[in-house]
């Protein structure tokens, strides 16, 4: 038994439309036995001429007009769309993290964009944005092969990722802990040394020893750097956690 | 109102499935070819000329456009920006006890709502848009929260650092948009013109401190050797 999708009502089982409101009846789609022909996608053409065209593409390279008003074809729409609606972070990660990417060239720029600024900026959402460039690279480098669409979004990739590494080791806080510890004994060596070195006489080594001294200082900043937790860190993951 | 082809429950509109059955609704035939055609056509209200971006004059009778509307995205922008303000709780009295000692470090959820929204809008692949974005979100960088005073303003509105990152974001977006669709013309070497000359801004800005810590350091330094060296010389003090 079948029924209409626009007013409800029974359907007969040869029925092509509907008796009462005269819209076409939908083939059944379970139906294995016809071959059945999808139109992945849409054409989009130029307003002026009407030439095909491309994504990426601002002016018409058939007419040259320059086109203007287009909406945002790309799933990155929808994307942000969603965003907006959830509230929390924790579910913000996740639909950035799962968020599927549709195989075309303009969907994978455009999440890859996306997700580069994303990163460079940190944030709450930094490792969600990571695991989403994992994504489109791996994605980019099946739909496009080894072409100059490759080239371009693997530079970019190697880059990014990169930089993240850099950051990860000189932003960590171990690593300013152990630079301000090694100032500290740095100068501390460079006082008692010296002296020693150049065979100044105890009187005259006063000046090296005074700087000796103030080596201490990093040196225990250093240290309590190092025992102490990243407490700015700590009270922002509270506050994310409350909203 | 859409109903179920298999059962002939009623659909809630938008639903990709019925909740009775459990069939796919095909309410896109996707079987047929569609055709869509990329944004309007913009003329000229005086000879009928099609009219680029960016043009205040028409270049076949040079008529001077005028009254035009600005470019949509970027009102939609500024409109879902106005309404996350609008939402706004009024602002409770701070003292000066809170706010010295970091009482304004929390940041609202309006402005957590701003920043994603500003971070992941997207731009449309038109030179009118990407130019546009790219104006906007330098404009709306603000270089002192970089600087020296950075932590002044972060006691004072913390967001104001997040935003102006979220615009920094906007703006390399724009920037590597610009790069794929124009190529290496003339065009984008302007707009990365602009990118370039921001985050050069912005690490000027950052750099700050340290010049100064290694300036005040070398000075301290000067002046010990300086003191000492008058000490302890045969002709000193």
């Amino acid at each position: 038994m079948r029924y209409c999708i626009k007013c409800g009502q029974k359907l007969p089982d040869n029925a092509m439309f509907c008796a009462s409101c005269g819209v076409a009846a939908t083939i059944e789609t379970t139906d294995a036995l016809k071959n059945k022909t999808v139109f992945s996608g849409q054409l989009y053409k130029c307003p002026n001429c009407g030439e095909l065209l491309d994504a990426f593409v601002t002016v018409c390279p058939v007419c040259d007009y320059e086109l203007r008003g287009t909406n945002i074809t790309s799933y990155v729409h929808e994307f942000s769309l969603k965003l907006e609606k959830t509230g929390d972070n924790k579910q913000r990660v996740e639909l950035i993290k799962n968020f599927y990417i549709p195989n075309t060239k303009e969907d994978i720029y455009e999440f890859f964009i996306l997700a580069i600024s994303n990163i460079t900026v940190g944030g709450y959402d930094e490792e969600a944005w990571l695991t989403k460039l994992e994504q489109t690279y791996l994605k980019a480098k099946l739909t496009f092969g080894h072409s100059e669409e490759y080239t371009h979004i693997k530079e970019l990739y190697d880059k990014i990722k990169k930089r993240a590494n850099r950051k990860r080791l000189f932003g960590s806080k171990i690593f300013k802990a152990i630079l301000v510890f090694s100032i500290g004994l740095l100068l501390i060596l460079f006082g008692f040394i010296l002296p020693l070195v150049l065979d100044i006489s105890d009187y005259d080594s006063a000046p090296f020893y005074v700087i000796a001294l103030f080596g201490f200082l990093p040196l225990i900043i250093g240290l309590v750097m190092f025992i102490i937790p990243d407490k700015k860190n700590r009270h922002r993951r509270k506050n994310k956690s409350n909203t | 109102m859409a109903y179920c082809s298999n059962c002939g429950n009623q659909l809630a509109e938008g639903s990709k499935f019925c909740n009775n059955c459990g069939t796919a609704v095909n309410s896109e035939n996707n079987n047929q070819r569609k055709t869509v055609y990329e944004g309007q056509i913009h003329k000229c209200p005086n000879c009928g000329d099609v009219i680029n971006s960016f043009v205040s004059n028409c270049p076949t009778c040079g008529y001077e456009i005028r009254d035009t509307q600005g470019v949509s995205s970027v009102r939609q922008l500024a409109m879902k920006l106005e309404q996350l303000e609008a939402k706004r709780p009024p602002k409770r009295r701070t003292n000066i006890l809170t706010q010295t000692f970091g009482g304004g470090t929390q940041l609202q959820s309006i402005d957590e709502q701003k920043i994603d929204l500003i971070r992941n809008f997207s731009i449309p692949n038109t030179k009118e848009d990407v130019l546009e974005f790219i104006v906007l979100a330098a404009a709306n960088i603000d270089l002192k929260v970089f600087g020296l005073d950075s932590s002044r303003y972060q006691m004072l509105d913390p967001a104001r650092r997040e935003l102006s990152d979220a615009w920094l974001a906007k703006l390399e977006q724009a920037d590597q948009k610009a790069e794929i669709m124009f190529g290496h013309t003339q065009e984008y070497l302007s707009i990365r013109n602009v990118y370039e000359k921001k985050v050069k801004a912005i690490k000027k800005q950052k750099l700050q401190i340290v010049w100064l810590f290694v300036g005040a350091l070398g000075i301290f330094f000067l002046l010990y050797g300086f003191i000492f060296m008058m000490i302890a010389l045969p002709g000193g003090l």
